[in-house]
């Protein structure tokens, strides 16, 4: 009886309470959005940073990712 | 939590190895082929080196390998990082089974409402074809398109809670789903900008592969989290 139970992988874990995912949802929400930003949009329809150096690194994953590109 | 999100953006992170795999072999020959008839194009109206038209001077090298690779692995990133926050919100309060069931439906929903959906509406276009002073309106219509959405699942989710029957559950968020989007899809502009010289097969080609791309990131994104959740995310 010494081996301890591993907890069940699934339904028996109780859910998450949302006050401790609310900070980490916040941080991945901005990072999506800024990852996606710059690979989706940069220097496309707006631009943060002068010049098209961005957009043209990105622009092979732009395209065959389905963003609007050009 | 923190474990949980780690193992999202790390599940994204080799996800984007595998698709940078298929990106390679299956999108840069179309787009290989639409820049090559580009540049064809332009030999007709432009006296500047023909090479460089659409690549700002940047070698295809640069742009087709380590280029291609931080993209992708940068929306790789991003997408592991909301299917850890997805999963820790629905695991045992909207989805009750198993974690490979429930990072499954997360994944399979999101692929439908966050790529092909909107690729229904705004597929997406090689080198060469779209007209460079609609960019703006594009990517703006596109974008808005995508959030609604997004913003359409939480509510067409949370309608059907309540309901009993399982199958009545899913045809109801459904239909709640495509009614919101079918009315976006009219309302908002669409872009007809193919040049009817353009080849066909090719478009096609480079549409079909922009979804296979799509489908692996997403799919080995789940696969990946999946596994690693259910190998060292036990005590989350
Ligand atoms: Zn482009």
């Amino acid at each position: 009886m010494t081996v301890a139970t591993r907890p069940a992988v699934s339904s028996d874990l109780p859910a998450i309470p949302m006050r401790d995912i609310a900070p980490w949802a916040i941080l991945a929400a901005l990072l999506a959005v800024l990852l996606v930003y710059f690979v989706g949009a940069e220097q496309g329809a707006w631009s943060v940073f002068a010049g098209t150096d961005v957009h043209e690194f990105v622009h092979d994953a732009r395209h065959l990712l389905g963003f609007p590109c050009h | 939590m923190t474990r949980l999100l780690v193992l999202g953006l790390l599940a994204g992170l080799l996800a984007s190895v595998v698709t940078f795999g298929v990106a390679r072999l299956v999108g840069e020959p179309a787009l290989d082929a639409a820049i090559a008839m580009e540049t064809t194009d332009s030999h007709t109206h432009a006296t500047d080196t023909p090479d460089l038209s659409d690549t700002g001077g940047m070698s295809r090298h640069l742009q087709a390998g380590p280029g291609l690779f931080v993209g992708l692995a940068a929306v790789g990133v991003a997408l592991g990082g909301i299917l850890a926050i997805s999963f820790a919100v629905a695991r045992g309060r909207i989805l009750h089974g198993s974690t490979r069931a429930t990072v499954a439906w997360i994944t399979a929903l999101g692929f439908a409402a966050v790529i092909v959906v909107p690729m229904l509406k705004f597929p997406g276009n090689p080198p060469a074809v779209g007209n460079p002073e609609t960019i703006g309106a594009r990517t703006l219509a596109y974008f808005a398109f995508l959030a609604l959405s997004l913003a359409t699942l939480g509510p067409a989710v949370s309608a059907v809670k309540g309901i009993a029957s399982r199958r009545r559950k899913m045809l109801i968020g459904a239909g709640i789903y495509a009614g919101v989007m079918s009315g976006a899809a009219i309302l908002l502009p669409s872009f007809h900008e193919v040049d009817p010289a353009f080849p066909r097969d090719l478009l096609w080609q480079f549409r079909a592969s922009t979804l296979a791309v799509q489908a692996t990131l997403w799919a080995s994104t789940g696969i990946a989290f999946g596994w690693l959740v259910e190998r060292f995310g036990q005590s989350i």
